[in-house]
């Protein structure tokens, strides 16, 4: 099976042979609002439906700028402006927007909507985001997962607040756009109405059957 | 068979949960029309995954949905390819949970062309669409997917995966199939898993025992899958797979990344394999679904989870 693994520090065309894991060190990002939170690309693996499988630059940066797009609009503007930044159209499949957005049954947990807002300026810290691809044999690229942790740590007037997330998004190409087509985030907060600490998960993705 | 799905028979696959299958394909261009978004698969084929027209009806993600498995008796030197391992999983994906439905070869049916005969006939007549039609009609269920494999992709798509991990329930020593195998947890290659497949003189209820172990097997495939694939470095190693050694019909890898998806959302404990009784009559050597059976088959029908059995 024609897989490639690639750790890279900018993104470029990935391919390859292995199959070792990456190293997994964290990074810190200072987040103000105005500020975008720029994600590190951490292991790319790419597998083939032909040998010789390559992930074009173009996909593979798109799929960072959405992961990148979804910590920002999820977990940063909550705490710097005090509201979720609907950015969720054009990041995820229109078919999962009546679950993603306000109101919708799994934004509780993907967003920190409600939290309370930051006196202070907040801080991100995220790991390097894991790369996996499928391509196909003309080198289309099929899908795109990224799997990455993601925290946030703030004072608030209600006391420090910190929210961490392990995110796993998918990511294909829908009307000529790379957008979200399923997810699997988990969610665990402390220092949030009185509660310790507190973890929720969901899993969700477009039907197919 | 329609002009659509004879066009379209590209490849792919999609060996998830229960997965192992495929279809026939026959034209780039055609694929694409028709939505498919993988170009050609390379390497041998080891199993069909067919997407019947029935699933393409507007349902809601919430709503069970049910999948033909289909092992043929193709091999060299045997033509003719009867379904001799047909089984029907349930999928219910708003309660996690997914039932393994085991049908006998010998089973008595109507199959259309071939009057009242053995439900294994109705590949032979018409191939994994019309099997998983007939599959259905018995059960009571539409059936959305076929996926089919012969004796070799059998053999391919175990080794392929790594192997199967299955606790033997129970003594096998049969030099007709090649079954050697005590009680307790074995790994299995693809011979293996075929021998054990296929082994049907060790016990007194002979088919009816293979067919259960047909789903014993699948059930033990899923639970490792669950484990080996249930990452997207996993997954996506799986869907390469597929689409290397899987022929799709009217139906992508992408499609079957969210099948899969679903599939590794299934609570383990929660899977379960069934073999409803049987009686004689029917047809010539057959068999046919007692009243218990029935009992079973409606239970399961309403959404793929047996509540009363």
């Amino acid at each position: 099976m024609a897989s490639a693994v690639v750790a890279v520090a900018a993104l470029g065309a990935c391919s390859g042979d292995g199959d070792s894991e990456a190293e997994d060190p964290t990074t810190t990002t200072a987040a103000v609002e105005g500020v975008d939170v720029a994600l590190e690309p951490g292991a790319v693996t790419v597998f083939g439906v032909a040998d010789g499988a390559v992930l074009a630059e173009s996909a593979a940066r798109a799929a960072l700028v959405g992961a990148e797009r979804y910590v920002q609009s999820a977990m940063v503007s909550p705490l710097a402006r005090g509201d979720v930044a609907e950015r969720f159209t054009g990041l995820f499949a229109p078919a999962l927007l009546p679950l993603v957005q306000s109101g919708g049954r799994d934004h509780a947990v993907l967003t920190d909507a409600g939290i309370p807002e930051a006196t202070a300026t907040p801080s991100v810290t995220t790991s390097p985001v894991a790369i996996d691809a499928l391509v196909a044999t003309d080198g289309t690229p099929l899908m795109v997962v990224t799997a990455f942790r993601a925290r946030t740590n703030a004072e608030t007037d209600e006391g420090p607040v910190s929210v961490g997330r392990t995110v796993e998004l998918t990511f294909e190409r829908t009307d000529g756009d790379w957008l979200v087509t399923a997810y699997k985030i988990s969610t665990t907060r402390r220092g949030i109405d009185d509660s310790p600490t507190s973890t929720t998960s969901v899993d969700s993705e477009v039907d197919a059957a | 068979m329609t002009t659509r799905r004879f066009i379209v028979r590209v490849v792919v696959v999609a060996a998830s949960f229960v997965v192992v299958a495929a279809l026939a394909t026959a034209g780039l261009t055609a694929a694409w029309l028709a939505g498919i978004r993988v170009p050609i698969a390379s390497g041998e084929t080891w199993f069909a995954i067919e997407k019947l027209e029935r699933a393409d009806v507007a349902r809601d993600p919430a709503d069970p949905f049910f999948i033909a498995l289909i092992g043929t008796d193709e091999r060299p030197g045997v033509s003719g390819q009867r379904g001799d391992a047909l089984h029907i999983v349930g999928v219910n994906p708003s309660l996690g949970q997914a039932t393994i439905v085991n049908i006998p070869r010998d089973m008595c049916v109507a199959v259309p062309g071939a009057g009242t005969t053995k439900i294994n006939t109705a590949h032979t007549v018409g191939g994994p669409g019309l099997q998983a039609d007939v599959l259905g009609s018995l059960v009571g269920v539409d059936i959305s997917y076929a996926i089919s494999v012969n004796f070799a992709g059998f053999q391919h798509l175990v080794d392929g995966v790594g192997g199967v991990t299955v606790d033997v329930p129970s003594a096998h020593n049969d030099p007709q199939s090649g079954a050697s195998f005590q009680p307790g947890v074995t790994k299995m290659n693809g011979v293996q898993a075929l021998a054990f497949s296929r082994n049907r003189y060790d016990f007194p209820s002979g088919d009816l025992a293979r067919t259960d172990n047909q789903g014993h097997l699948i059930w033990s495939a899923f639970h490792e899958l669950h484990e080996t694939a249930n990452s997207p470095t996993g997954q996506m190693r799986l869907l390469a797979l597929l689409g290397r050694h899987a022929q799709l019909d009217n139906v992508g890898l992408n499609d079957l990344y969210h099948l899969g998806r679903l599939a590794f959302r299934m609570d383990l404990a929660r899977v379960r394999n069934v073999t409803p009784s049987t009686g004689g009559g029917g047809c010539a050597g057959g068999l046919s679904p007692t009243a218990a059976a029935r009992s079973l088959y409606a239970d399961f029908a309403d959404d793929g989870v047996l509540q009363q059995h």
